[in-house]
Formats: C-alpha cells, sequence, structure tokens
C-alpha cells in the first residue's frame, strides 16, 4: 500500500485502545456462550455480537498491515460464523478453543503494537483450530453425506491472510462482478412481479415502499431502541490535565489569599482602623469583597469542571474480572458466580489506573481461599456455586468498593496458628479478633497449606493493602466464619485536592487529612495515664494511644502543664491521638508532592500552600500509625490492660 | 465546492483512515457513524453528497442503513466498504442501491478513484 499517505503511527494508539475495547467485549460475549453450552444451543445475537468484533480487529488490524492479528481474528471470526450456522454445536471444547483464541489475539496485538517478535504458540494454536473444526466437519460428513463448508471457510482463510497483495482483491472484485452481473441478467428475466417504474440506474433496485417511506418517517428498528450516539469527544493526554490541574491549584490558593485580603480590609474599616477618610476605601474594598467572592466561585466550578474531566468510569477495571474469576474458579475446580454492580462510578482516571492491581488479587484471594468446593458447599446447605459480589458506591468525598464472598470466611484459629508458626506473633500475646485478621496484611504471610498458582506464593494481603494505602485509601476486613469475607476499599475520589484540618504545632502549621480525622478534643492533663512509658487516654471505653508531633518531629517547644489537644486520627480500626498545640481550622488544600531534593521525610506526605503563602507540611497519617504500633511503643501500651 | 462526506464505520482506525486520505484530497468529510442507525440519522441530518458505508456492524448492518438511506434518498449515493469474502454480500447490497464498493484492506488510491467515479 501506499505509505505516503498514511502516518501509520498516528493509528496505532488508537487501534490499541479499540483492540482493548473489543478484546474485553469479546471476553465478556464468550462469558456469556459459556453459561449456553449447558442448553448446547446458541444465542445468535451473542454469536453475531463475536463476529462483529473479531471482523472489526480483523479491518483494523489489516489496514496497519499486522498480519498475525488479521490471520488469527480472521479464523476466529470464521469459527464463529460456522457456529452462526449451526454448522458446529457449541460445546466446551469450543468455547475454550475461543477463549485461548482470544488470548492469543490479545498477546499478538500487543506484540504488534511494541514491535516484538510474535508470541510463542501461534502455529500450534492455528493447528489445533484447523483440526477442531476438521474433526467436526469429517463427523458432519459421515452423518449428513454432505462435503462441509466449514472446513472450506478456514481453508479460504489461509490463502486470504498468506497475502494481501492485489491479485486476490482483484479475483474478489472479479468475482462480484461477476455475481452482479449474473443478478442483473435473472432480474431481467424475472422483472420483480410489483411494477414500479424502474430507474435507469443500472443494478438499483427501487426502495422498498417508496410512498410509506417518506423522508423523516423511516423509523428504525423496533429492537435498536438504544440509540448509542456518537458523543464528540477528543483525546487528551493526561500528563495535559495533570498539568492544568495544578495550574487551578495555584489559583485556588491565589482565591483564598485575595478572600484573605478582602476580609482583613473590611474588618479593619470596621474596626476603625483604617483612615477611612478618603471616600474612595469603603467602595473599594466592597469592589474587592464582591470580586474575590465571584472569583471564588468561578475558580471552584473550574476545578470540579477539571476533576470530572478526569473522572472515569471504574467499570473499566470491572470489565476484565468476569475473565479471571472464570478462569480461576476454573482452574481450581470451583463454581463461582461473580456479580457486579455500580460499573458506572466515576473516579479518578489516575486512581482506576491504580486499583485494577489490589483488586484482581482480592478476587483471586476470594475464588482461591473464600469460595469452597462445591461439595463441602452442599454439605454446609450453601448453593453449589459460589456467590462474589464486587460493588462501587460514593459515599460523600469517597468512593467505596467492596469485595464480598459467601465462602468459608477467614479462618482465625489457622491464622492464629500459621502466626505462630512463622513468629509474628507469641504464644503471650492476646490478639482480639480484628488484630488476628490484620495478621493477614504481614508481609509473607499466607494460610495457604500449599502454593498455588493462583494466590499463596506469599505476595498477598500486604502489598494489596499497601497498594490501596499509597492512593490515600482505607482498607478493611470483615470475616463471618464459614460465612464469608468482605473487602471495603475507601478511596478518595481524587488526589490532588483535599479537606485538611490546620493545627499548629511549635509554630509551624501541619495539614492533617480530614478523611482520617475521627475528632479533635481537648483533654485534661490528669486524664492523661502513661503506660510503660507512652501516654494513653480512654475515650469512649477505647484505650488511645498519644502521640506527640513535637516530639515525633524533633521540634521541642514547651509543654502545656494542664491539658493537651488531640487530634484523634484512625486507620484501619487503628486509633491514635495526636498532640498538637492549637486547631486552627478545616481547609480545602491542594497537595504538592515534595521535590526529590527533599527527600522522603517519614511522617510527611506533602506540602501545600497556604491563602496567606505560607508553606505547611501534609501529615501523613498512615505512617504515623503504623510507625507508632510497630515501634511497639503502642502496642505495649494497648493490651498492658489498661 | 468540495464533496461533502459521511463515513460509516464501527471502527475507529478505518474512519481515521479514510478521513485521512479523503481530507488530504480535497474532500470535505462532514461527519462519522459508527453503526447504521447513526448512519441514517447523519445521512438525514448533513446531506452528505457521498457515504462510505462499512457493511459489519452493531446496531444495524450496512446493507440495512443502504434500504434505509436509498428509502430516503433514492438519488444517494453509497460506496460499500467490505472484506473479502462476503461477495454474496457486497451482491446485496448493490442490488439495495449501493453504488459501488473497495475492498478492504484499503488502497489509497483505489478509494480516490471508485469515489471520483461513483461522484463523476
Amino acid at each position: 500500500m501506499s505509505d505516503e499517505l498514511f502516518d501509520r503511527s498516528e493509528f496505532i494508539s488508537y487501534f490499541r485502545d479499540e483492540a482493548e475495547e473489543l478484546l474485553q467485549q469479546i471476553d465478556a460475549e464468550l462469558l456469556k456462550l459459556e453459561d449456553l453450552v449447558d442448553a448446547s444451543h446458541t444465542d445468535p445475537e451473542i454469536v453475531n455480537s463475536l463476529f462483529r468484533a473479531l471482523h472489526t480487529v480483523k479491518g483494523s488490524s489489516g489496514m496497519l498491515g499486522f498480519s498475525d492479528v488479521q490471520g488469527l481474528a480472521h479464523k476466529l471470526e470464521n469459527l464463529c460464523d460456522l457456529l452462526r450456522k449451526d454448522r458446529i454445536p457449541l460445546s466446551e471444547g469450543c468455547v475454550d478453543i475461543l477463549f485461548a483464541g482470544r488470548d492469543l489475539l490479545t498477546d499478538l496485538v500487543a506484540a504488534a503494537i511494541n514491535g516484538s517478535g510474535p508470541p510463542r504458540g501461534l502455529p500450534e494454536y492455528s493447528a489445533r483450530l484447523d483440526q477442531f473444526v476438521a474433526v467436526y466437519e469429517q463427523t458432519a460428513y459421515l452423518i449428513e453425506g454432505t462435503a462441509g463448508e466449514g472446513a472450506a471457510a478456514l481453508a479460504t482463510s489461509e490463502s486470504e491472510e498468506r497475502t494481501i497483495a492485489g491479485d486476490v482483491v482483484e479475483q474478489f472484485e472479479a468475482e462480484v462482478a461477476r455475481l452482479l452481473a449474473q443478478a442483473e441478467a435473472e432480474r431481467r428475466e424475472h422483472p420483480p412481479e410489483p411494477v414500479t417504474p424502474v430507474d435507469v440506474a443500472p443494478a438499483a433496485i427501487p426502495a422498498p415502499q417508496p410512498a410509506e417511506a417518506a423522508a423523516g418517517t423511516v423509523a428504525a428498528p423496533a429492537s435498536t431502541p438504544k440509540r448509542a450516539s456518537m458523543h464528540q469527544t477528543i483525546r487528551v493526554d493526561i500528563d495535559r490535565l495533570d498539568t492544568l490541574l495544578n495550574l487551578v491549584g495555584e489559583l485556588v490558593i491565589n482565591r483564598t489569599r485575595i478572600s484573605d485580603i478582602a476580609n482583613t480590609l473590611e474588618r479593619l474599616i470596621a474596626d476603625k482602623a483604617l483612615d477611612s477618610s478618603s471616600a474612595l476605601i469603603a467602595p473599594l474594598t466592597k469592589a474587592l469583597a464582591d470580586s474575590a467572592a465571584l472569583l471564588a466561585r468561578t475558580t471552584n466550578e473550574i476545578q470540579e469542571s477539571i476533576m470530572k474531566v478526569r473522572m472515569v468510569p471504574i467499570g473499566q477495571v470491572f470489565d476484565r474480572f468476569p475473565r479471571l474469576v472464570r478462569d480461576v474458579a476454573k482452574a481450581r475446580g470451583k463454581e463461582v458466580q461473580l456479580v457486579v454492580s455500580g460499573a458506572d462510578t466515576d473516579l479518578d482516571k489516575t486512581i482506576v489506573d491504580e486499583v485494577g492491581e489490589p483488586l484482581m488479587h482480592l478476587l483471586r484471594n476470594c475464588v482461591d481461599h473464600g469460595i469452597e468446593i462445591p461439595e463441602l458447599r452442599e454439605q454446609r446447605g450453601k448453593a453449589r456455586a459460589g456467590m462474589i459480589s464486587l460493588n462501587a458506591y460514593h459515599e460523600g468525598n469517597q468512593i467505596i468498593i467492596e469485595v464480598s464472598d459467601d465462602g468459608n470466611g477467614i479462618d482465625l484459629e489457622k491464622v492464629r496458628a500459621r502466626g505462630l508458626k512463622q513468629g509474628l506473633i507469641s504464644v503471650d500475646d492476646r490478639l482480639n479478633d480484628r488484630e488476628l485478621i490484620e495478621l493477614i496484611f504481614t508481609p509473607g504471610f499466607s494460610t495457604a497449606e500449599t502454593i498455588s498458582d493462583v494466590s499463596g506464593r506469599g505476595v498477598g494481603m500486604d502489598v494489596v493493602k499497601k497498594n490501596i494505602t499509597r492512593l490515600k485509601g482505607v482498607f478493611d476486613v470483615d470475616s463471618i466464619s464459614g460465612g464469608g469475607t468482605t473487602f471495603t476499599i475507601k478511596l478518595p475520589l481524587t488526589l490532588a485536592i483535599i479537606q485538611a484540618l490546620l493545627v499548629r504545632v511549635a509554630d509551624e502549621l501541619y495539614a492533617i487529612p480530614l478523611d482520617s480525622v475521627i475528632e479533635s478534643q481537648r483533654v485534661e492533663m490528669p486524664d492523661v495515664r502513661t503506660v510503660h512509658g507512652s501516654e494513653v487516654i480512654t475515650l469512649r471505653g477505647q484505650v488511645v494511644p498519644l502521640l506527640r508531633i513535637a516530639d515525633f518531629f524533633e521540634l521541642g517547644g514547651q509543654r502545656d502543664p494542664e491539658k493537651v489537644m488531640i487530634v484523634i486520627v484512625g486507620l484501619g480500626g487503628r486509633q491514635v491521638g495526636l498532640v498538637v498545640d492549637s486547631f486552627q481550622g478545616e481547609q480545602e488544600i491542594v497537595i504538592k508532592p515534595l521535590s526529590d531534593v527533599v527527600g522522603r521525610i517519614p511522617g510527611i506526605s506533602g506540602a501545600t500552600i497556604l491563602g496567606n503563602g505560607s508553606i505547611s507540611l501534609i501529615i501523613d497519617v498512615h505512617s504515623l500509625v503504623s510507625d507508632a504500633y510497630s515501634s511497639g511503643r503502642v502496642a505495649r501500651a494497648e493490651y498492658s490492660g489498661v | 465546492m468540495s464533496k461533502k462526506i459521511l463515513i460509516v464505520d464501527d471502527a475507529v482506525v478505518m474512519r481515521m483512515m479514510i478521513k485521512g486520505i479523503l481530507a488530504k484530497n480535497g474532500f470535505d468529510v462532514v461527519g462519522e457513524a459508527q453503526n447504521g442507525v447513526e448512519a441514517v440519522d447523519k445521512y438525514k441530518q448533513l446531506q452528505p453528497d457521498l457515504v462510505t458505508m462499512d457493511m459489519v456492524m452493531p446496531e444495524m448492518d450496512g446493507i440495512t442503513a443502504v434500504r434505509q438511506i436509498m428509502a430516503v434518498d433514492p438519488n444517494a449515493k453509497i460506496i460499500m466498504c467490505t472484506s473479502m469474502g462476503q461477495q454474496a454480500l457486497v451482491v446485496e447490497a448493490i442490488q439495495a442501491g449501493a453504488k459501488s464498493f473497495i475492498t478492504k484492506p484499503f488502497q489509497p488510491p483505489k478509494i480516490l478513484e471508485t469515489i471520483n467515479k461513483v461522484l463523476a
């Protein structure tokens, strides 16, 4: 093909996105098809959808010269065609071969895009596919005594994929011309019965019922009520959005600053501290305040709009899970039904990209450890097929994702035994259920008796938890022994702008993310007790260890001998009281990561610029809490039975 | 005045390619549709001089779309985009009123030649 007319690379990214979507669709349709195997009849709509998706992959890859992809898509398309025409019955073997083909196609697409060599297994798979069709064709031949068209169809595909050369195209076009001529001749011999005036245009048959089909009244078939309208969209590099968001962050900061100035001026005038003899000052101040208010509103709207631009439905991630669950369940001899809801819940693109991996791991875990084998489930009076539900919804400024199963639940005795064996706990440790569950988040922890290829390789829940925490999320587990497990992930809608509680410690301002703040209060010193050298308070019957921010960051400063101001922060059921000097109110802050020059500072997750231009460090609640607990200080205090 | 073209294909890559070729050669691509239903709607709305129509699409296939467009405008000029192995369908489409066809994978000169011939 004449390449000078194409900038091939320009199309490859479109191809990648499209192929990804289509492969996902193929997966979804195959899962539906698999459910019909027992009924052993196909649903034409499913097979047609498969056929079309493969056809599109074939066409697009052909245009880009990805001949391996084109060839395989063509073969699979043919198999679907045979299925569609009932020339091959729907069977488990058939679905399996389609699944395998879909996976190989995924690999081929990736290889084509990356320009790497074709993945292994293509010749083997092609042979397997050909043989599958051929075997069936032979049987069909014996039974029906007709030569199989299926084998023929696959055979023609060979010649098609071998070459995109002009001669094949010419042959094809010649054949169409011949068929057209033939049809034309037949039409002349047997003119259509209703004698409508025939247009002289060759081969054009009058449109059906032209009278009724007046312009504008041609309705779409009733079977397609959902009109997928093509939205006007453009594709934007996420980096550009990040830049824009950062700029808006600056704007938010300045807006706050201008509001502050206006407020100060108004106060000064009210207090008569300003020489208001000039008649201009009061109206100017009023104008400034009005402008500031307007600016605030517009800035908020810009901020919200940009946030919305970055939002994508979490379904993008959920879509690949049905297949995953199916594969794992099949490999482990289990029956599992995955119920997905809330796939249209919107979430920041960055978070959506990151949350897939942890969710995948949780689902694998549910199938592998949670759901029992069918026989055991029957004994326990449950349905043979285990149920895993994946649900997402918004709650305030957060998105909640729940993964739950109706399987075994976490066997706490087993966890304890394993914890002892791995030296994570000692016999004397009196752990409550929650703390036992927390053990599964310890690196290297696994209750799996044998290491399967699915989970239980020691890279487990600790990694999941770490990933969620990195996204400023909270991860919780609830489990009923014998009744199932629910994993709950709470994630912020965005990572860039958060609500924070500002506190003052040793004359510095610190920001504590509000989502981890449970409450703040003033406690009189006599209510603070010291246990094993650590300060604790009792809050509604629960012992809460204290952590003095000034000590943690070695800021020095005076301690108030009479009282402490405490911000109770919570993380995954563990609470710590952060001791500060004073509370400075809540504010929306824009997170700026610390530069590499500063490096990673324990206890600090970033910085922000406040309305008055000063800089405030953002406290990394997670690292403070886990540091407090892992150092043993807090744990000792908590379990010494205060 | 340059001729107005409507491109119908469910594959974004295909639409981009055809659009690229046509735009570089002085045609005005006035719209794109990704299935037959949209094609009929956009045809009525945009009144293009020519339509390139894919055959295999979700919602409504190309041949049905040709029939519906021809019912609205018997003078519509539609070119089918077809893959090899679809001889019978091409014939059906042309009987339904399509004026010509091009075979995937396209060769740019061939597309232009076919379009110019149909518009002449």
